[in-house]
């Protein structure tokens, strides 16, 4: 048996996802071999101590968290953000139940957090619509509370955001935010054409993710207007958004306020611009009708204030990709064909290309 | 009714520990925002500053959440006892070391010994920092796959869709590949030796 194989079966065996007849064969090869079954120990200790290991880094974390909380006297104008809500896991298994019991707050939001720096008490607000948790809590309060309600509505969860069309070949980018923890991701054009899609990469870190889509009725994009800056943006240079913080486009306006996102997030742009959940995924445009970033999130201390990640970032990650797979490369627009129109031409011209992004779970 | 609403405010001492075991963060704050205010007063007047009190308060929190997970005997003695007596250890030891001779405390309450918690505690607090040690050296996307199979308890599905590898096979192959690197590096900081 190969070694990859072999750590596979030592892991059913400690995770206990093994059948009883299995578990005995195992045992009794256990009994036989002196190595298998040090290793197997040493294996499980290793298993428990990194569990533990990741267990207690997040109670740190919380703890550093709540201590630099009392650190400022709370003066609350503003209601404060909810902390993503803790996502409880369950398990049991031999090692486990000696090593840890464990909650984890959800890694979605504060993942990329994380990665850009510790989560202060301003808190950053994901732009994802959910929808279906709207549309329940609506009608919980218009139909009042029942079981049932509650059973249906945890099965078809739906939520959303704002994708745009890149390479001719039905790719598609959007937030990573957008589409986690979702199996079945559909975009919307404008005009009502609803195409099925795959997941091609994520990127948390960065929080991009690129779709294709995978439905046969699709063929090809018409030429994409729009092309993918390479420069960085100017402060005080316009921009503006189109998105579906709800099912008609929406368009919205403003400029580029800060060189910095989030606490100082260098891929990011802050961008004074109206947006809504749902926004998330959007195409950050420029006065010359091109990409020069990606709507992620806001401030929810203050209206109007935004983040974009970078365009470099996202041509930077096509690369990767093209470099990495043996697909045929996406080829992004050197050229953008509504540079000069009025605003109202430009807005004609990229609306077909911005899409409702659905995700269900 | 009433006494119902009084455990809310002030969680019984098994609840709380309950709380500090499963990391819950209600529990947590409500534990440091007890605890501290004492654990300040106890600093302060022995030389030391708010900065230094309220990182003692959170490591003595986590010896507690150790101590919760070693074993399941318990505690013998009151949470605030145990708190206020690991406090009270590490701020000696960081004291001798400042001060390099005798110290005098200006003791507040009663306190127990907790030399083994708290020699434990730095003993674990070395093999966790080889641990994010070898974490950090192993870099993304290893990193967080270790993290999302072994600790979030994705599976090898979910890992191939979150990653973007074509089948499952594959995402697997990467993830024996991660584990296996990491094990190379904490065995090396170990030197233990391993055949597999």
């Amino acid at each position: 048996m190969d070694k990859e194989n072999l750590l596979d079966e030592i892991e059913r065996y400690l995770f206990g996802e093994m059948e009883p007849a299995e578990i005995a064969a195992f045992e009794e090869q256990l009994k036989k071999d002196e190595d298998l079954l040090k290793f197997t120990e040493s294996h499980a200790e290793m298993l428990g101590e990194i569990d533990f290991y990741f267990s207690r880094k997040v109670v740190r974390e919380k703890l550093f968290r709540i201590a630099a909380d009392q650190e400022v006297p709370v003066i609350t104008l503003v209601p404060r953000a909810n902390e993503p809500k803790p996502k409880k896991i369950f398990y049991t298994s031999l090692w486990v139940a000696a090593a840890t019991a464990l909650l984890i707050s959800g890694v979605s939001v504060s993942l990329f957090i994380y990665l850009n720096g510790q989560m202060k008490n301003t808190a950053y607000k994901a732009l994802r619509r959910d929808v279906e948790y709207i549309r329940s809590s609506q009608n919980k309060i218009i139909s009042g509370f029942s079981l049932a309600d509650k059973k249906e509505s945890k099965h078809v969860n739906q939520f959303g955001g704002t994708g745009f069309a890149i390479g001719e070949e039905g790719f598609v980018v959007t937030s990573y935010h957008v589409i986690k923890g979702g199996d079945s991701i559909f975009v919307e054009t404008q005009a009502g054409n609803r195409y099925k899609t795959t997941l091609v990469k994520s990127y948390p870190e960065c929080d991009l993710a690129i779709l294709q889509i995978t439905d046969s009725s699709f063929k090809t994009w018409n030429r994409i207007p729009y092309s993918i800056r390479k420069t960085s943006a100017k402060l005080g240079e316009k921009v503006f958004t189109l998105g579906y913080p709800k099912d008609e486009i929406v368009y919205g306006e403003g400029s580029i306020s800060s060189q910095s996102g989030f606490n100082g997030d260098t891929l990011s742009y802050q961008v004074s611009i109206p947006v809504n959940p749902g926004n998330s995924g959007g195409p950050l445009l420029d006065e010359k009708g091109n990409v020069i970033g990606i709507i992620s999130g806001k401030q929810t201390e203050s209206d109007g204030t935004a983040f974009a990640i970078r365009s470099g970032k996202l041509l930077q990650t096509i690369e990767e990709l093209n470099s990495d797979s043996t697909r045929k490369p996406i080829r992004v627009q050197k050229y953008g064909s509504t540079s000069g129109m009025p605003r109202t031409g430009q807005i004609g011209k990229v609306q077909d290309f911005v899409l409702n992004v659905k995700v269900f779970n | 009714m009433k006494t119902e609403n009084q455990q809310q405010i002030l969680p019984t001492e098994d609840r709380m520990l309950k709380g500090i075991r499963e990391g819950d963060s209600q529990t947590l704050e409500t534990v440091y925002k007890s605890f501290f205010p004492g654990i300040k007063s106890f600093v302060l007047q022995n030389s030391g500053t708010v900065e230094e009190a309220r990182d003692l308060c959170q490591e003595a929190i986590i010896v507690l959440y150790e101590k919760l997970h070693k074993s399941d005997a318990g505690l013998q003695c009151s949470v605030k006892t145990f708190l206020y007596s690991v406090t009270r250890n590490l701020w000696l030891k960081k004291l001798s070391q400042k001060n390099k001779g005798m110290v005098v405390l200006h003791e507040q309450e009663d306190y127990l010994l907790v030399e083994d918690e708290v020699s434990d505690w730095s003993d674990k607090e070395k093999l966790y920092e080889g641990i994010a040690k070898a974490i950090e050296l192993l870099g993304n996307p290893c990193a967080e796959i270790i993290r999302d199979y072994y600790f979030s308890k994705l599976s090898i599905k979910d890992i191939a869709d979150k990653y973007g590898y074509n089948n499952t096979d594959t995402a697997k192959n990467q993830k024996y590949k991660c584990l296996m690197r990491l094990r190379r590096y904490l065995t090396l900081g170990k030197g233990r030796q391993e055949t597999i």
